[in-house]
Formats: structure tokens, sequence, C-alpha cells
């Protein structure tokens, strides 16, 4: 279709700002941009209120425990074995 | 200052997730206080803004403090709810009928201009929703590409932010910057004049 339009926000880059909107750490007119963007689109919205009920999730599960030394050793192993040793 | 403010059902701000007190009886409600920093604080609307921030509840604030005219809200000091529009959502479907209706009337303009007059006449009679959106996505799809508003409109009508932007988008189509101004302007003074609100804010 025609577009006599500034661009808008599209989806998959309103996705990549919801960790930024929920911080509040973005400026105004971007923080604007992205809700106006929320208006629209009931998908980003869903999507939105997932990221959100997931914190909420996490955040009840309480303080995360750390790994075991030999877990932690394994996960390192594998993470230099896939950065070529 | 009075304007206007959508929230969620519960008069919950749909995007910060806060509850805004209401008012008790006699008793008015608590002022909710934005934040000072620039750009932050209390959103609202002018009514020029409503097109633009849609949701179940429709309620009448009082804004106080500095407050700040943007292009598609006003941010204040502090705000509290006055009282709720009751009109609002019962009369969202005739809103999202006029929209669709005045895209409807954009693309059959547009087509009798390009001098397809029977797809113009047959959209233009169409009153079954699913077989108007039937119709205009084949017209979309031979290339008329203005045509897929109308079909989108009837899709999205669920979604009352969606189908004005759809509306508004539409114009622009047409008509460029001037069409989505006069478009988004006809939806606030619907707004205004079925919701009957003061347009003094």
């Amino acid at each position: 279709m025609s577009r006599a339009l500034p661009a808008d926000l599209d989806c998959i880059v309103a996705v990549e700002q919801v960790t930024d909107y929920l911080e509040g750490a973005m400026p105004p007119d971007v923080r604007t941009q992205f809700e106006q963007h929320l208006v629209v689109c009931p998908g980003c919205v869903t999507y939105l209120r997932q990221i959100r009920a997931q914190i909420g999730a996490a955040a009840a599960l309480g303080g995360a425990k750390p790994p075991s030394e030999e877990v932690s050793r394994k996960l390192l192993d594998l993470f230099r074995a896939s950065r070529g040793g | 200052m009075l304007a206007w403010k959508f929230l969620a059902p519960g008069a919950i701000a749909p995007f910060t997730g806060i509850r805004w007190p209401a008012p008790e009886g006699s008793r008015s409600a608590p002022w909710m206080e934005g934040m000072a920093s620039p750009g932050q604080g209390v959103h609202a609307c002018a009514a020029e803004h409503l097109p633009y921030w849609f949701d179940e509840e429709l309620w009448e604030v009082e804004l106080d403090g500095p407050v700040t005219r943007e292009v598609r809200q006003l941010i204040a000091r502090r705000g509290r709810l006055v009282s709720r529009v009751d009109d609002w959502p019962a009369c969202e479907p005739k809103f999202v009928r006029a929209c669709l209706e005045r895209t409807r009337r954009r693309v059959v303009d547009a087509l009798f201009a390009e001098g397809r007059r029977v797809e113009a006449e047959r959209l233009a009679v169409q009153t079954d929703l699913d077989a108007l959106q039937s119709a205009a996505a084949t017209i979309a799809a031979s290339g008329f590409a203005v045509a897929g508003y109308v079909s989108d409109a009837v899709r999205r009508r669920p979604y009352p932010g969606l189908c004005a932007y759809i509306a508004a988008n539409a114009a622009a189509a047409v008509d460029g910057q001037r069409g989505h101004d006069q478009e988004r302007a006809i939806q606030a003074a619907w707004l205004r004049d079925r919701l009957t609100l003061d347009a003094g804010s």
C-alpha cells in the first residue's frame, strides 16, 4: 500500500524495545511512539503482558540459587568449546 | 484544567498498570503525582488526542501544575479522576462503524476516479461486512491496494484504536498528510459530540 505518512514502529522493533519500556529507560518521545504502537497492535499488547507476567512469576520464585560448582564447570567448558576452545 | 483519560477496566492505566483511585460520593479522588523530570508526568488527552488512545473506560480528569501540550497528549505534574464518561464504551461500535464507512467512501470515490465503476458500485452497496471485506480484499489483490484499507477496517473492527488508525492511513493514502489530519479531526469531533465532552478542556 502507498505510505503517505512517516513510517510507524514495526512489531519487530517494538518487541526489541519491551525491556527498555518496562525498565522506564526510554526517552519520552520513544516511549510515546512505543505506546502508540500498542494502541494499534493487539499482538504486541499480548506480548507485553506475557513479558510482564513472566517477570512477575520469576520474581515470585524468590532468590535464584547459583548452580553447583560441577554444573558451572561443565557450562564453562561447553561455552569455551562453542567459541572454538 | 479538565481533560480526559482512557483507562483499562477498573480504572487501571493501560501501560503502567497503575490503578487510578476513583472519587467516592462527594469526595474528590486523591491526586496522582507524576515524575517531575522533563517529558514525564501524568498523561491525559485534550479532545483532539482522544482518537489516538482508546481503551475500555473514559474518564474526565483534572490536571494541575504545569501542563504541557504534546502532539498526541497532555502531560501534567499531577491529575485526578473526576467522573467516568458514561457513554463510553457503549458507543464504541458506532464509532468504529463511522470510521469504516468513511474509509469505504474514500475507497469508492478513488475507484470511481480510476474508472473502476463496477468495483466501486459493488463496494458501495455491500451491506454484509464479511462480503464487504472479501470484495475489498479482492480489489486490493488486483492491484488497487488502497481498497485493502476497507478490508483491514472490517477485519479489525473489535479494536477502535486500530480502526481509527486504518481510517487515518486510508485518508493519507488518498490525500496525504492533509487527509490524515482531517480524518483524525473528524474522529475527535465525533467523540466530542457523541460523548458530549466540553471542547474547552
